[in-house]
Parts: C-alpha cells; structure tokens; sequence
C-alpha cells in the first residue's frame, strides 16, 4: 500500500510511513489474530468445552461473549490511539464527522478481523491449524493482494520517470533560453542604438518571461501525461480494493485523513490553474506595456481549493467491511449449530 | 425428571442406540451398566443435547432436550469421566467460572464450603489446577454439580481412576443428593458401586437395555452373574 501512496503523500515522505493508519490496517489485525486464533479450538484441546456448554449456556452465546471481550479490548486500544492522534492533528474541531467516520471504518476493519477468525475457528482445526491460516490470511490481505495490485498498476499504467521529467524540463529551458539569445542577438544587431539603455532592460525581462512560457508549453504535455497516468493508476488501485479490506481501509482512512491520492491531485490542479492565473495576469500586462493600477490588484488572481466531496467512497467502503463481516458471522454462527461438543 | 422415548442413535449405519425408553424419577439412582460401546456415554450426550438422536426423544423436567437444549441444561448437571478444567486457574476459580455460566452465584465461603463438602482438601482449593491429582480434579468436578443445585444428574463414569476412599466419599455425596430429590443417571463399568450406590440398574450391550433390575433386590453375586451372562 505505501507504493501506491508514498510518491503522493508529503507526510510519508516527511515522517515515513509509521503512523496510525499503518496501527491500523497492519497491526491491529496482528492483535485480533493474537487473541482470536485459539478462541474455540483451545476449548476442545483442553476438553472444557463439553464442561462450559453443560452449564446451560448456549455454544453461540459463549462464543460471542468471549468475541465481544476481546473485542471490546481491541476497541478500547484502537479508539484511544485513534482519539489521540484526531485531537493531536485537528484538534476536537477534527472528532465530527471526520473523526467519527475513522473511528467507525478503523472498528468495522477490526470487525471484519474477528468475523474472520471466528470463521476459522468453526473449521474444527487446531489452535496450531488456525493459527497458520489467519496468519495466512493476514499475509494475503495485508500484503500480497495490495502489492500485486500496485504492481498491476504500475504495469497498466506506469508513472513517467521524475529524472526523465526533471531531465525533459532542463532541456527544454536551455533549449528556450538559446532561441531567447538568439533573437536579442538578431534584435540589437537591427537595433544597436538600443543597446545598453532602459529599453533594452525591459526587452531583456520580456525575453525571459517569454522564455520561461516557452518551457512551460514545451514541458506542458509531459506534465499532463504525467497526470493522466496518475489518475488511471489511482482508479485502477480504486477499483481493486474491493479484494481486499487492507487496501479499503488504508484508502477510507487515508481519505478521511485528507491524505489520499485524488485529493492530492485535486490540490496540485488547482495550484497549477492558479499559478497559469497568475502568470497569465502579469504576461498580458507586461506584453501590453500595462502597468497593474492600485484597483486592479483587489482583483489579483487567487488560489482556489474546494475539498473533493468523497463521503460517498468512505460511505461504500463501510458498507463493504460491514457486509464482508456479516456474511463470515452468519457462516461462523451457522457452522457452530453444528459444531461437535463431546 | 429424566425420560427417553424411544430414543436412537446411529453413526454411518451403525446403531449405536435401540430404541432406549428410561423414566428415573427424583429421588432415583440410575446406574448404567455395560460394556464399551454399549451405549452408555451415547444417551448421556443425548440427554445433554451434545449429539442429536436418529429417533425418539430425551425429556429433562418434561423439556425436549432438541427443541430447547439450554433450558434442559440449565435443569442438569454433568460429571465426565475426565473432568477437565482450566488448568491456569485454582480449584475455587474453576468452580465459581462454571457456576456463574450456570447463571448462579454464591459468596466466597460459601464456595468453598462446597469444595470442602465435596471432599477436597482446604489448602488445596486455592492451588493452581496444574497441580491437582486427577480425582481432586474429579471432586472439583463434582463440586460444580452440587453447586449448580439441578435437579438431574448425568454422571459418565465419574468414579473411574479415584482411588477407594475418594470413591466411597463420591458414594456418600451421591446418596446425600439422592435424598435431597435430584434424579441420578450414572454410566459405570463398577458393579460394586452400582449396586451400593444405585437404585435401578440397567443392563446395556449393543445399545439395547438388556435388563432393569432394582438395586436393593440383587445381591452382588447375582448382579455379576447376570451381567456376565449378558456379555457373553
């Protein structure tokens, strides 16, 4: 998952990539399997099961009050780290929705966690058995699946090379700065009563601010295929992560964090409109000889950034933890009907 | 208190309960003879709803153990020929946990009052289960029997691996229930004890109950001789 996000994410490159989200969608489940993995299959290895259901409790009702304690333990842990770290960045302004909608996609990832080891459990292995396929599970969900999948996508859909771009834009500024000599040169030698006055200072500035357009519009189509091949491999990654919870939580959580890809991109398109705004504001003027009065500049371009509306993907994304969950619980709790007790 | 009706159990084909029909009312001792096999742990799990019947039906207090096995539970309590407990905890420990799912529970003395009626030692009950001897688990066993005060008594064997005395003291504690009321079922191989501690005494081979024959009505020599001959 952070070689999907690692080249999009300022703080993963800042901090690296340990933080709550990584708590979250690669540790907890570590925990849940820790406490989960032996839940009935250490019952019957010790052979207390027959004991505990004689009792007069129900083997569905026991199974689930020993979920929900461990469970509740799990809760308590995830929801402290989380509360820390949503007062810490955003302060108690940050707990609704926001802080809510995390909290809620963190306990449904954990959910989907405990149904699974639940499921396992109903399988009549040993604790050894179980422990080996949850581990198993994990290794699949939490790594192999979102790796195979950011290699899809890079393979779909490689990124151009940085050093390509960084090489691309050297080439082509030295490239616009060499046609700019020139046309001084042809210039002053048309006119070399001009030479050395404030004319030619203000035709040196008009030279560099058109060189400089010159790169822009050289390197403009590398930047935009660089983008476009950005877009597809987020959505492909998008559209994958139904294969697995990891890769939906990391995204929702990341998403509500403000931290994911589209919104990063959102952010660099609308500071690349401005920055072509701004530029575009003071090249007509200089063009024109223009110079900005004291009204204009109340009308100065701005930046403009509107936060994208995706409550609907964390909406979906919720939705598909809790069905994930329900549908292993109903098995799980269908499979122990029949589970052997003596 | 405990009734089968036409009870059956086949495994893949094989019939490892006829048709059983029992009726031991409260103040009975019913002792299960027989052979491995004969099908004595089969109608006990049967009672507890651990397997469910080919045909007929098990009754605990009139309930059918099928279509409300919790609350024929809640009516009796179970001794297993091995009582296994939770080893990380103490004798007094494991008996309060079983006691509270039973949805029953009692003050600390009063635990441990039971314990000691029960013949374990004092000093022992705060022990570590790991380090008990397999009849002081047995005892610890029976402790949550008596605790869980039901009415009906389902026993697999309970005496096998206890040494003389300890045996003897389960005799005692067994007659004791028996005039407070419960209703005993017991599955032993001990003609000795059967007929000292039981009532009634079935005779089982082949998951068919061979004979009934009341305890105070047969001396120990007949009870062995008409055993053996059903084994043969």
């Amino acid at each position: 998952m952070e070689s999907i996000g690692i080249m999009e994410n300022a703080a993963n490159l800042s901090a690296g990539g340990f933080d709550v989200v990584f708590v979250i969608v690669f540790l907890m489940p570590i925990v849940i399997i820790a406490l989960m993995f032996d839940l009935l299959s250490r019952e019957r290895e010790l052979g207390t099961l027959p004991l505990v259901i004689a009792q007069g409790v129900s083997l569905q009702d026991f199974v689930i009050a020993r979920v929900l304690s461990r469970g509740l333990l799990v809760l308590l842990g995830m929801t402290t780290a989380g509360l820390v770290a949503i007062l810490a960045v955003g302060g108690p302004a940050a707990l609704w929705p926001d802080g809510v909608s995390w909290l809620l996609i963190a306990g449904l990832y954990g959910a989907f966690w405990f149904a699974l080891a639940l499921f396992v459990n109903t399988l009549r292995l040993g604790s050894d058995q179980n422990g080996v396929i949850l581990a198993s599970c994990w290794l699949v969900l939490v790594i192999v699946i979102p790796a195979l999948v950011s290699l899809l996508a890079a393979t779909l859909y490689p990124a151009p090379s940085r050093v390509f771009l960084t090489t691309e834009i050297r080439e082509a500024a030295a490239e616009a700065e060499e046609r700019a000599a020139d046309a001084r040169e042809a210039f002053l030698f048309d006119h070399p009563e001009l030479a050395g006055g404030d004319e030619a200072q203000e035709a040196y500035f008009r030279q560099v601010m058109e060189t400089e357009q010159d790169v822009a519009a050289t390197i403009a189509p590398l930047l935009a295929a660089f983008a476009d091949q950005s877009r597809q491999r987020d959505g492909l990654v998008s559209r994958l992560s139904v294969l697995s919870p990891a890769l939906l939580a990391d995204q929702a959580l990341m998403g509500i964090a403000g931290m994911d890809a589209s919104r990063s991109r959102v952010w660099r398109e609308a500071v690349s409109e401005f920055h072509a705004a701004w530029t575009g504001y003071f090249a007509e003027r200089i063009r024109l000889e223009r110079p900005v009065t004291s009204a204009e500049l109340e009308a100065l371009p701005v930046l403009a950034f509107t936060e994208p509306a995706d409550r609907h993907l964390q909406l979906a994304t919720g939705l598909l933890l809790l069905i994930m969950s329900l549908v292993l619980l109903i098995c799980a709790l269908f499979r122990l009907r029949r589970y052997p007790i003596a | 208190m405990l009734q089968t009706q036409d009870l059956s159990k086949s495994y893949n084909g094989h019939e490892a309960l006829k048709a059983l029909n029992l009726h031991i009312a409260p103040g009975d001792i019913y002792c299960l003879l027989g052979a491995n096999g004969a099908g004595k742990t089969t109608t006990i799990n049967l009672f507890l709803n651990f397997i469910e019947p080919s045909a007929g039906r098990a009754l605990v207090d009139g309930i059918d153990v099928m279509s409300d096995p919790v609350a024929a539970r809640h009516r009796l309590a179970y001794i297993p020929e091995q009582v296994m407990l939770y080893r990380q905890l103490s004798g007094l420990e494991n008996l309060i946990y079983f006691n509270r799912l039973a949805g029953r529970d009692l003050a600390l003395e009063a635990y441990r009052e039971v314990l000691h009626d029960c013949g374990l030692q004092a000093d022992a009950a705060d022990r570590k289960l790991g380090t008990y001897s397999k009849g002081m688990r047995q005892k610890v066993g029976v402790a949550i029997a008596v605790a869980k005060q039901a009415r009906a008594l389902l026993l697999d064997e309970p005496t096998s691996g206890l040494d003389p005395k300890a045996s003897n003291e389960f005799s005692q504690l067994l007659m004791r229930l028996r005039d407070q009321g419960a209703a005993i079922l017991m599955a032993t191989h001990d003609l000795f004890h059967a007929r000292q501690t039981g009532t009634r005494i079935g005779i089982m081979r082949d998951g068919v109950l061979r004979q009934e024959l009341a305890a105070d009505e047969v001396s120990h020599g007949d009870l062995e001789r008409i055993y053996l001959e059903h084994m043969h």
